[in-house]
């Protein structure tokens, strides 16, 4: 998430956009935001890409990518990567590690 | 198991932080889609 702000300008760059989502309610997802906005690693402040809110029906949308965790009611950890014409092209679940822009970045420009 | 590559993409619009977001508003560009178990955490 940090990284992927971070690392945004790269993206876009690639015709890229990211959507962040989970199953947190809009309130949260805005209070987040608004604490990273602290670090100052953006020169707007601001996190540029939305971090979107499944909170109800309660993870719709992570149910239909398949990656939600029944034991939990959340989200996994997962990034999948969607071509222009709205084809999954890349797909990852993770376990024990977060999404590196890096990797993603490489993916991305090989498509 | 998570959808695959080759798969369409569920289309859906979801509120955000900074409003609605369609992903097929997006089309013609690569979307990069993150799930994330809980905010504030890592990741």
């Amino acid at each position: 998430m940090r990284g992927f702000r971070a690392s945004y300008a790269k993206f876009v760059a690639l015709n890229t956009e990211i959507i962040e989502i989970s199953a947190d309610p809009i309130p949260v997802q805005k209070a987040w935001a608004e604490s990273m906005k602290e670090d100052g690693s953006d020169e707007a402040g601001q996190v540029p890409f939305p971090i979107a809110s499944d909170f109800w029906p309660h993870g719709e949308v992570i149910k239909a990518f398949d990656v939600f965790n029944e034991a939990t009611g959340k989200a996994k950890r997962s990034v999948f990567i969607i071509d222009g014409e709205g084809m999954i092209r890349w797909s990852n679940v993770y376990t024990d590690s977060i999404p590196a822009s890096g990797e993603l970045l490489h993916e991305i420009e090989n498509l | 198991m998570a959808l695959q590559p080759g798969t369409q993409a569920p289309d859906f619009t979801l509120d955000s932080h900074s409003g609605e977001v369609k992903l097929s508003d997006l089309r013609g560009k690569t979307v990069v889609v993150g799930f994330h178990p809980a905010s504030f955490t890592g990741g």
